[in-house]
């Protein structure tokens, strides 16, 4: 069932109608795709993770908690939850696949160019660095936003950037 | 190259090989079915992995049905049948086309009243809720909503008075007033310490990747990692790390149901019972394959496991396997030892039957839910999902139910003397009948229930 969904902003009443979130989820699938590849490098867990973000954005959207900034931004911090919550909750639930195969060796993504150069540069830098570099020069998010979506002031977010390039200067063979 | 042109040339580089990881993107799906499914649809062709994430763990802001009871001389509502939950969109479960020859016995279903009063204990995303083992005090975890946030654990007591907050995102009891808990960092790094409760300082202890298994109510003394590996815990020591994913503890606590990984294509695991303290090997069942593993439990002298996903009674001392008739595979989400010995086991559209150790069906009134829990006093618990949760509480032959318009989790924890039990249900999503254990850990009830079973 779809409805119009009504958001308040400040005491303005937006209607936000499907077509709105059609158009969203349509300019979104991808981007939110590549971003939450990026985080979990499985495409198995980002198509996953995707779709349930657009899950949960549009039970958001319809109850009035849309988007207060970016809507791509918006997404990627739904997106972001989802996938600190799997990993929690895989530690916690200490249960994986009993299959002895490991299903992450059927991804194609494992087995391209592409998986190397983010290995090599899962090598170089910390998580939270790459994460930095792929908002900001990827997705072209202002230090604010991407501030707001790693819990980070926009000099915090300055500092990790420069931390990070920081790194890469020391590793240019990860930029070749 | 100065500052500018290397930051200019990491952020092309950033930028090309991120764009890459596009080609890797599955089809759009059309938005109706993304949100017409509880769960996200999956639209590219995957095998599906035989176990996913036991990820039901859902509770959040707890509400407290606090002793408002309804007495069960007072007239009340008869039940002229289990009320059943309006099946959602992701909740596939259809009329059993199973039929149950000998349990339902239509003449001597008891008089069912309903309970009512709940009390809302506090508000947030709950991912589990456990008793202290002498059930004085209750912990229930709370996920923080807010990303990187730590998560926190509400411990409240016996009546459901919050006492203390502990900020952690995985906690389990060690003792009446000693735990375990669990943080992460933000990329994931854990830190473990035990503390005690009403002491302000904690110890760090490097347990490794050791993680307690909090949603098994019935492992009081195994923590399993995310490596397929266990530690059993006595007093506080820790015994381990074991290869295998522990699943159940027997009641005197000497032995331990553990599933074994497979080691070749098309195998899974299967079950294997050992000796908790050392670790030996008591009974090994190979034949019984298990690519799901949800209920395996113990009977009372620990002679005996159920498993209820294959339905199976397993004779550790003999090695004998009775499969129970007319489950289809993996289609007994759930199962219980039963006071007098026998098995009631429930299939995937909450039909709950009776068994003897032999397999052959018995009557017997049992109330009816996909999930079934049993305490130990023989209070046995019913929870039915759907769009809504039909909780059914028979102690003594006495039956009450609990309507709730939330989905349950399936993991209900009985306090130590059986006299209170705590149900966790969520409003984000119901568990699809079609693969009960297979969703991902991302789900969160908000609502945690207190019952007292008078």
């Amino acid at each position: 069932m779809i409805v119009t969904p009504v958001q308040v902003r400040g005491t303005e009443r937006v209607v936000l109608g499907v077509a709105e979130f059609e158009a969203l989820f349509v300019a979104g699938w991808e981007p939110v795709f590549r971003y939450c590849l990026s985080l979990t490098r499985q495409t198995d867990e980002a198509e996953e993770t995707t779709a349930e973000t657009f899950r949960r954005a549009y039970a958001s959207w319809v109850e009035g908690r849309g988007p207060g900034g970016q809507p791509l931004a918006w997404l990627f911090l739904i997106a972001r939850r989802i996938v600190i919550d799997r990993r929690r909750r895989h530690r916690l639930i200490g249960w994986l696949p009993l299959g002895s195969r490991d299903p992450a060796a059927e991804d194609p993504f494992r087995r391209s160019e592409l998986w190397l150069w983010f290995e090599q540069l899962c090598r170089a830098l910390p998580e939270r660095q790459r994460e930095v570099l792929v908002l900001r020069y990827h997705f072209d998010l202002p230090d604010e936003e991407i501030g707001r979506l790693m819990r980070l002031s926009p000099a915090g977010v300055r500092t990790l950037a420069s931390r990070a390039l920081a790194a890469l200067r020391r590793q240019p063979e990860v930029m070749d | 190259m100065d500052e500018r042109e290397f930051e200019q040339r990491v952020a092309r580089r950033i930028d090309q090989q991120s764009r890459g990881l596009g080609r890797f993107a599955p089809p759009r799906p059309p938005l109706g079915a993304l949100i017409a499914h509880g769960e996200a649809p999956r639209v590219s062709a995957r095998v599906r992995t035989p176990i996913g994430s036991i990820g039901l763990l859902a509770l959040a802001g707890a509400i407290v049905l606090a002793l408002g009871l309804a007495s069960v001389n007072r007239p009340g509502p008869v039940a002229t049948g289990r009320q059943t939950a309006t099946p959602s969109a992701s909740t596939t479960a259809v009329p059993s086309t199973r039929t149950s020859t000998a349990s339902a016995v239509p003449n001597s279903t008891p008089v069912t009243t309903p309970l009512s009063g709940f009390k809302v204990l506090g508000s947030g995303s709950v991912v589990w809720a456990d008793w202290a083992p002498d059930g004085r005090h209750l912990a229930i975890v709370f996920e923080s909503e807010t990303t990187g946030a730590a998560s926190s654990v509400g411990i409240f007591d016996r009546g459901g008075a919050k006492l203390t907050t502990i900020d952690g995102a995985i906690f389990a009891w060690t003792g009446s007033d000693t735990y375990l808990l669990q943080r992460f960092d933000l990329d994931g790094t854990e830190h473990d310490s035990v503390g005690r409760l009403g002491s302000a300082t904690e110890q760090p202890v490097k347990t490794g990747s050791v993680v307690a298994a909090p949603q098994w109510p019935s492992l009081p003394c195994v923590a399993t990692d995310s490596n397929g590996a266990y530690d059993a815990w006595f007093g506080g020591k820790e015994a381990g790390p074991r290869e295998g994913h522990a699943m159940a503890c027997s009641p005197d606590l000497t032995r331990i149901a553990v599933i074994v990984v497979g080691d070749g294509e098309g195998t899974c695991g299967w079950l294997k019972v050992v000796r908790a303290d050392t670790g030996a090997t008591v009974r090994e069942f190979r034949s019984v394959q298990l690519c799901s593993a949800s209920a395996v439990v113990f009977s009372a002298d620990g002679s005996k496991v159920l498993v209820g996903d294959v339905a199976s009674i397993l004779d550790v001392q003999t090695g004998r396997v009775v499969v129970l008739p007319g489950f289809a595979p993996y289609g007994a989400p759930s199962g219980i030892w039963l006071p007098d010995g026998r098995v009631a086991v429930a299939d995937e559209n909450g039909l709950v039957q009776a068994f003897g150790v032999d397999g052959v069906e018995s009557p017997a009134d049992l109330p009816q839910g996909r999930y079934l829990s049993i305490s130990s006093t023989g209070v046995i618990v019913a929870i039915q999902d759907g769009a809504a949760t039909t909780i059914e509480i028979d102690s003594g032959g006495v039956r009450r139910t609990i309507d709730l318009a939330v989905p349950p989790m399936p993991y209900p924890a009985w306090s130590a003397d059986g006299r209170a039990l705590v149900v966790v249900c969520g409003t984000e999503t119901s568990v699809p009948a079609s693969s009960p254990f297979d969703k991902p850990g991302s789900i969160y009830g908000e609502e945690a229930v207190l019952i007292e079973v008078p």
